[in-house]
């Protein structure tokens, strides 16, 4: 058996026993990556030798980490130290991390090897990875097709098999929906539940680093490294963590999952609404009680998201000036073709310069939300826009902690349809943000969810079969019962192990 | 949504629009805020805001002496930078810029 078919608990087990070398491991996914990113563009920055050689450390010093040896591959959001880190934007083009993320310094402790960064939509704005500034990334399930975004290359390593884990960040579905899209398994945690020191900042009160693998186990063994209180991010949470493999089992008795009438809304795909069902009877034959719920609130939720995370981009993004770290317009040649400008003629250069930068170094959808953010906040609308959608975000708070008195988690769609086609979203935002509409709750109510594989669409025409994933979504600090449910779920199906063929090569 | 008024959020983001971004903005945004209106037909009064998911407050901690990071590795980031200081256009009077 390749290793690059083990899962990342099974790679550490034969790591420990022996049965192989992290050098090994590391070869085979990197012989992986450089047999298909050059098609899937996963990566943004890949490097065989510096991977390997982190590998050869582990071997000659026989380290111990829980995740010794293992690869690891990171959203370009997240900083590692003497790397760069563009956040998919010409703005941050050469930026260079000058220091770690908390989780990249966990991680380390741990003893994982990190074997590069991954694709993103800029800024991660996006649900396809088209809007990075750096090409787009393929779903691997067809190339032709999208690997779902903001975090679409590290979903798609993982569902290539170019890495056992990847790590991602969720702001409204970042993580669930690529991993829905590619057909892996995708965490986003509670908010707090990760340090974000070192993540860049896309919407602070709603941004979770989130974590792929194959299968729940795979998400228990990093959660169990990475979560935990940190000084460096006062929105951490310093609720004790528990031992999440630990948690997991097969016996689901008396476990209460509330279905949601509202998520069998019109523009859900059958082959999903199918698919819910079907894993429905799956989890009561597991022992869980599955019952309908209603959550009228949660059609208000996109609408919500899209206010509150542009009116909070807008001000995270002001910090992209041209002065500190990134990119900066050369403004002398750029005076002469200014036109229609929004800058006044008299108006000095330190602000031409502000304006020349940000004008340049965005693209357009990071652009669209810092205009629709800055509308909602200006004077006259912030009442009528942002206040009223943090008002709506109570109130789902409210019907969500009122719904978890009742029921212990809720089961539905992660995404209305499986992967669209390359282009065939991206000339019609709203239509983008709709997509969004089963993920976006969970980060505007802080609460954890998951995302696993339940299924397959029909082949179509001008599209193959493709993957169809399922949301578990729990109460603050439920993940252990999240991950829980999902294992029991894979070890009575086998959607999680179906892999792609990738140029006629079983991966 | 007028011309006019998406020129004067440009200038509040500082961004420059070319005239076929600020039409190709109008269109996305009047969109975008014509389906944002269906929360206003929600009556939300007595409703606390909720700008944070989470139910900390204050996060405290021992007021200690730590390392910070290295003015000399953070400024190799800054696109122009000299001797410790970022530099930029020039802001009073009609000074000639110096490093440009």
């Amino acid at each position: 058996m390749s290793l690059i078919e083990l899962s990342a608990f099974e790679l550490v087990e034969g790591l420990k026993q022996g049965q192989f070398s992290a050098q090994e491991v590391n070869s085979s996914f990197a012989d992986q990556v450089d047999l298909h990113d050059s098609k899937l563009k996963a990566f943004l920055r890949f490097d065989r030798q510096e991977c390997l050689e982190q590998a050869a450390k582990i071997d000659s010093t026989g380290s111990k980490g829980n995740l010794a040896g293992i690869p690891i591959a990171v959203k370009d959001v997240i900083c590692i130290e003497g790397q760069k880190t563009t956040c998919g934007s010409r703005m941050l083009e050469e930026f260079v991390a000058p220091y770690d993320a908390t989780l990249i310094s966990r991680l380390r402790k741990s003893d994982g090897v990190f074997l590069g960064k991954t694709n993103m939509d800029e800024f991660a704005m996006g649900s396809s990875t088209e809007n990075s500034a750096f090409g787009r990334s393929c779903n691997p399930w067809h190339f032709g097709s999208v690997p779902g975004g903001s975090s679409g290359g590290a979903a798609s390593c993982v569902a290539a098999s170019l890495t056992p884990l990847s790590i991602g960040s969720d702001t409204g579905g970042s993580v669930r929906q690529p991993a829905a899209f590619c057909g892996v398994t995708g965490l986003k945690p509670t908010y707090g539940r990760v340090s974000r020191y070192g993540l860049i900042a896309f919407a602070s009160s709603l941004d979770q680093i989130g974590f792929f693998a194959r299968d729940a186990r795979d998400v228990a063994l990093i959660l169990n490294e990475s979560a935990g209180h940190d000084q460096r991010d006062s929105t951490s949470s310093r609720e004790p963590v528990v031992d999440y493999l630990g948690s997991l089992g097969s016996d689901l008795s008396g476990l209460k999952i509330g279905l949601p009438i509202e998520y069998q809304s019109e523009g859900l795909s059958d082959e999903i609404q199918a698919s819910v069902v079907e894993a429905r009877r799956v989890l009561e034959s597991l022992g869980a009680e599955v019952s309908e719920i209603s959550l009228p609130m949660t059609q208000y939720g996109v609408a919500a998201y899209y206010l509150i995370a542009s009116c909070e981009a807008s001000g995270n993004l002001a910090r992209y000036d041209g002065a500190h770290y990134g990119f900066r317009a050369n403004c002398q040649e750029d005076q002469k073709s200014r036109s229609a400008s929004s800058t006044p003629p008299d108006a000095n250069r330190l602000l031409e310069m502000y304006c020349q930068t940000r004008s340049k170094g965005f693209g357009p959808e990071v652009k669209r939300r810092i205009m629709l953010g800055t509308y909602a906040l200006s004077a006259g609308y912030y009442d009528a826009y942002y206040l009223q959608a943090l008002k709506i975000r109570r109130l789902i708070q409210n019907e969500l902690r009122e719904t978890f008195t009742k029921v212990d988690l809720i089961l539905g769609p992660t995404t209305p349809t499986p992967a669209y086609r390359i282009g065939e979203k991206s000339k019609d935002p709203l239509s983008m943000y709709l997509g969004d509409i089963y993920t976006v709750v969970a980060n505007l109510a802080g609460i954890p969810a998951i995302s696993f594989p339940a299924g397959f669409s029909t082949e179509k025409a001008d599209q193959p079969a493709m993957p169809i994933g399922l949301q578990l979504q729990g109460p603050a600090f439920a993940e252990a019962e999240l991950l829980k449910a999902t294992w029991a779920f894979q070890n009575a199906t086998d959607w999680h192990q179906r892999r792609p063929v990738l140029d006629g090569v079983v991966g | 949504m007028d011309i006019k008024t998406i020129e004067d959020v440009a200038l509040l983001a500082r961004l420059n629009l070319t005239p076929d971004e600020i039409s190709g903005l109008r269109g996305d945004l009047e969109n975008i805020l014509a389906y944002a209106d269906q929360l206003s037909a929600l009556n939300t009064e007595g409703v606390q805001p909720l700008a944070h998911p989470g139910d900390i407050v204050n996060a405290l901690r021992e007021d200690e002496v730590v390392g910070s990071l290295d003015r000399a590795v953070l400024q190799r980031n800054s696109p122009k930078s000299d001797d410790g200081f970022y530099l930029v256009p020039a802001v009073l009077g009609e000074a000639k810029l110096t490093q440009e």
